[in-house]
């Protein structure tokens, strides 16, 4: 006898996710994520002018607008030999922070937080009983939101990011409120960071799936010799590949009953090969958050010093912690800033191969286009998302395995099953593309 | 009767090869057709040439009046993928129930379906729709104890009830009555040969009427529960109801268009809201880039409510809290556009469950950035973005290489074959197109609807074009040459279509801000047509000449070189316009 689940639609999450448990004599038979939206923006895009390929990629994602233009603006400059100055870099790098702190302020408080409270009702309830959290929330986002207008011309969907320049470029001004907006942020997020740290939180931990490789995948971001690094759970580095080598190292498995793919790493196979990546993966594994001098000085590693399992409450507190970074070094650049060269030369009509890679709020983000004189003749797309979708699919059956009552998963298996799935902060239209 | 040997073709279907000609509008059928797999496209001759007015997909039937009688094929029908069609004719269908009674279910279920659609799209009143005056001879006079007799002013069933049976009339009068507000409506009146009730038995809705009989009538009751043997043993009557479908259908597609209001100018919003009682609303989402469910949250009155401020209740979004299924709701939130099986019972969803239903951004109003995937076919864009399936996984996931597979689930992923604007499939009260939409015409939705007094200096007065906000000032010095995009050498501060770029802004619907074009960017459209140039259109302008004009006039650029950059505009899908498309609101006038 074989009884179907289907919980439904996964809540408190960017886009739409159907789970889906089938179990037979009280065994899970087959658990799954299963995204049905689909757009098809790597054939949509085939022919398209470069030139206007990042208004329209802009278009697969409305929380990380701003890394999908920067990804493809980096992949269509490396293919046509554009070699962006550093303040261009730099400026494009301020846009996707900035879109880090208004995304985690999204995933932190209005998505995550009525877990920490209690309060099924979402934001919506929060507003009535937590309404300085509330507050806070909002003031966290457009603070990164005016980031990202300062520069991009608009909030979602940017309009002034283009290949090899600013359509329009940010005025003294500009900067000036993009300033002010990342202080505001690292004020306000030191303080919470110090609060979560003395009242502590539940600290609910799951295990990794059982007998899975956990590979943590990062890109370093910003750096000259920009590379890929995978790292083990302890912390330590597993492998690491240059931006050339990253189709040779990654491949990807489709199925038929979910239009997100499942990325993994060539050389160990899959399941084995599978990764995680975003704020998990930048904090314990990259030493590069955990390392800053201010957040060493707050506290922060000595309370996330314990990477044998998965603790949930953790991966929210990365979250902020992200947010306190992101407008630690947004300062930084714009410390060293020069506005006066903003552009760089390459040939809009040229051919060529391009591999553009970020780490976009949910983690690394890469672009990979093939031009044709001046258009785009093959697009693929690797997003956040597809890299822990194949994560979550084994952690949703691990857990439902866990929380079976004769043929149906308990209560409290669905709270904590909607819960881990959010600690990814999945966006499915990112995943699917 | 005589016993004929069934054909393979009859049982199983044949295979059509993509382009094939499957019926050509004009001659005779004797065939309905269900599509078993792939596509087709219905097409019909106009003075304008052939037009396309109808996709048809797996699960979906045509040439369905052959089974009433032989008829004269109204459109021509082409297969656009590798498909496999099952003929059924009116002998066929009657030998295959005695094989296979489903059949009969699934044809009926699936008139019902599409009958209950049109019905939506037409804005048509449930049973208003099942007044047909043709109705098909009885197929036998049933000499039976089973029949039921009703004098005039009995009743048959209320509004509301569960049902378990369906009613033929055999002979008598009656009618279809609605209880609104304490007022009695009739709907509708019945004859001899008229079926009534037939969707409590075929999709287990509650009763949506009250039938009461006028005259004295005979009815024959058919039970849910016998239906199936009941059709076995009398191909008749299952043929009968049928046909009383395919009729119904036909007089719904055939008769007047009801008028669907104003596209451009907005409609008046009764208040919904009381000091008692916020509007209710949900937010539905479809495939989207979730940016415009992200947008609401930038309306401060979708979250104040929490604080007991707006007039507005979010009770359903999954994006922001944890309610699974659409409650009732006096205002819908539609974003994203239909792409996928599952987009389209959402939408029906949130359709049946709000009494108005809007449109948020440019994907649900006109298609979007997801509509231009029309461009290819099905096939081709699945191939060249996702790529084909692989086992594997299943496999690892079941522990099984057997697996049985989730179909009912799997089928929800199945993707439509062209995508869609939501007013293709259901009434839309009114849109908020902009990619991302406006969202101070939203607060100006929500005032409206909780009885706000409006501004009148800025009711319903949304600024003529994209340039009429644009603080770029028009360029004297004739451009060159017309391109895409902004060369670095073009002016920061000038008119974009004055420098030689193609700027969508004069014809395109105001009310953004003009963020695009002074940030740099130039206009591709995503509001839509102005309502000066759709009033052209209507005039017989079309958006293509009107572009072509505009441009030419701005740059000042002869139009004879205008013409081959609008013409590769449009090839390469850049514009969000639909430069040249036939207009964006062209409903599929079947589905």
């Amino acid at each position: 006898m074989s009884t179907r689940i289907v919980l439904g639609k996964a809540t408190r999450i960017e886009g739409n996710a159907n789970i889906y448990i089938e179990v037979e004599d009280g065994r899970v038979q087959a658990a799954r994520f299963m995204v049905p939206d689909f757009r098809g923006f790597e054939k949509i895009l085939q022919g398209c002018p470069v030139e206007q390929a990042p208004t329209m990629i802009s278009r697969v994602c409305g929380l990380c607008s701003a890394a999908h233009q920067v990804a493809s603006i980096d992949a269509i400059e490396k293919a046509l030999g554009f070699e962006p100055t550093p303040g261009l870099v730099a400026l494009r790098e301020i846009v996707v922070l900035g879109e880090w702190i208004a995304s985690h302020a999204l995933s932190y408080f209005f998505l995550a937080m009525p877990d920490l409270v209690d309060a099924p009702g979402g934001i919506i309830e929060l507003a009535r009983t937590h309404p300085d959290a509330v507050r806070e929330a909002f003031a966290l986002r457009d603070a990164g939101q005016r980031i990202v207008r300062a520069i991009g011309k608009r909030a979602m969907h940017p309009v002034s990011l283009a290949i090899g320049r600013f359509l329009i470029a940010p005025s003294q001004d500009d900067l000036d409120e993009v300033r002010r907006s990342a202080r505001d942020v690292e004020t306000r997020s030191r303080r919470l960071i110090l609060e979560t740290l003395e009242t502590g939180t539940r600290r609910e931990r799951i295990a990794p799936p059982a007998g899975q490789q956990v590979n943590l995948l990062v890109h370093e971001n910003g750096s000259s010799d920009a590379a890929f690094t995978v790292y083990g759970r302890d912390g330590s580095a597993l492998l690491s590949f240059a931006r050339e080598e990253f189709e040779d190292n990654v491949a990807e498995l489709r199925t038929e009953w979910t239009r997100s793919k499942f990325p993994y790493l060539a050389q160990l196979g899959f399941p084995a090969g599978i990764m995680l990546v975003g704020p998990l993966a930048r904090t314990y594994g990259r030493d590069g958050i955990l390392l800053d001098r201010e957040i060493v000085a707050l506290g922060v590693p000595a309370r996330l010093e314990n990477r044998g399992d998965l603790a949930l409450d953790d991966v929210d507190f990365c979250r902020l912690v992200e947010i306190f970074w992101a407008a630690r070094r947004i300062e930084k650049h714009l410390d060293g800033l020069n506005l006066e060269a903003l552009s760089a030369d390459g040939n809009l009509s040229g051919s060529g191969q391009g591999l553009g890679v970020l780490e976009a709020p949910r983690g690394v983000l890469v672009h990979s286009y093939l031009v044709d004189r001046g258009r785009v003749e093959r697009l693929r797309l690797l997003v956040a998302t597809q890299f822990n979708n194949a994560f979550i699919n084994l952690l949703l059956h691990d857990l439902a395995e866990r929380h079976i009552e004769r043929d149906r998963v308990s209560p409290e298996g669905e709270q904590i099953i909607g819960r881990s799935i959010r600690i990814f902060d999945p966006c499915l239209s990112c995943a699917t593309h | 009767m005589k016993a004929r040997a069934i054909r393979g073709e009859e049982l199983f279907g044949a295979l059509y090869p993509k382009g094939a000609v499957v019926v050509r509008e004009g001659e005779t059928g004797n065939a309905l057709y269900v599509i078993q797999s792939g596509a087709v496209e219905v097409s019909r001759e106009t003075r304008a040439g052939r037009v396309v007015i109808a996709l048809l997909e797996r699960g979906d039937f045509f040439g369905e009046m052959a089974l009433v009688d032989d008829e004269l094929r109204s459109a021509t029908v082409t297969a656009i993928a590798d498909s496999r069609l099952l003929p059924i004719t009116r002998r066929s269908f009657k030998e295959r129930v005695r094989i296979d009674p489903g059949v009969a279910l699934r044809l009926l279920r699936t008139l019902c379906l599409r009958l209950e659609r049109t019905r939506i799209l037409e804005g048509l009143d449930a049973a208003e729709a099942t007044d047909t005056g043709a109705r098909p001879r009885l197929p036998f006079s049933p000499p039976r104890d089973d029949l039921l007799d009703f004098s005039p002013g009995q009743v048959v069933f209320l509004q509301g009830e569960a049902g378990d049976s369906m009613f033929l009339v055999i002979e008598g009068a009656l009618e279809i009555v609605r209880n609104e507000e304490g007022e009695t409506r009739v709907l509708a009146r019945l004859s001899t040969g008229d079926i009534v009730g037939e969707m409590a038995v075929l999709t287990g809705h509650p009763r949506a009427a009250t039938v009461v009989a006028t005259a004295p009538t005979r009815l024959l009751p058919i039970r849910q529960d016998e239906f199936l043997t009941r059709m076995r043993s009398e191909p008749d009557l299952a043929l009968h109801l049928v046909q009383v479908l395919v009729l119904r259908l036909r007089a719904m597609l055939g008769g007047p268009r009801r008028d669907r209001g104003p596209r451009v100018s907005r409609r008046r919003w009764p208040a919904l809201s009381t000091a008692a009682r916020p509007v209710r609303t949900a937010i539905v989402s479809l495939s989207s880039c979730g940016g415009c469910a992200a947008a609401l949250l930038e309306s401060r009155s979708v979250v104040a409510n929490g604080s007991g401020t707006s007039a507005i209740e979010i009770v359903y979004c999954p994006m922001l809290m944890d309610e699974r299924s659409v409650p009732q709701v006096d205002l819908a939130i539609v974003d994203g556009a239909v792409r996928c099986k599952e987009d389209v019972e959402r939408l029906e969803e949130a359709r049946a469950k709000s009494r108005y239903l809007v449109g948020l951004g440019s994907c649900a109003s006109t298609g979007g950035i997801p509509a231009l995937a029309n461009r290819f076919a099905l096939e081709d864009l699945i191939e060249g973005s996702f790529g084909r399936t692989q086992d594997l996984f299943d496999h690892y996931f079941d522990g099984t290489s057997t697996a049985s597979r989730s179909s009912t689930a799997v089928e929800q992923l199945q993707l439509l074959r062209k995508v869609s604007a939501i007013g293709a499939l259901v009434r839309v009260d009114d849109t908020i197109p902009g990619c991302p939409p406006p969202l101070d015409q939203l607060e100006r939705l929500f005032d409206e609807l909780a009885g706000k007094p409006l501004d009148p200096a800025a009711a319903g007065r949304e600024p003529k074009s994209v340039c009429s906000q644009c603080s770029r000032t028009p360029r004297k010095v004739p451009a060159e040459e017309l391109r895409n995009f902004p060369s670095r050498e073009t002016d920061a501060a000038a008119c974009l279509a004055s420098c030689g770029v193609v700027c969508f802004g004069f014809v395109t619907r105001g009310g953004c801000g003009a963020t695009c074009p002074q940030g740099g960017l130039p206009c591709w459209g995503c509001r839509g047509a102005t309502s000066a140039a759709l009033r052209k259109i209507s005039e017989g302008d079309n958006l293509d000449g009107l572009a072509l004009d505009g441009l030419s006039k701005m740059s000042k650029v002869d139009p004879a070189k205008v013409r081959p950059v609008l013409r590769a505009t449009r090839a390469a899908g850049l514009s969000a316009l639909g430069i040249g498309q036939p207009a964006p609101e062209t409903p599929s006038s079947i589905r």
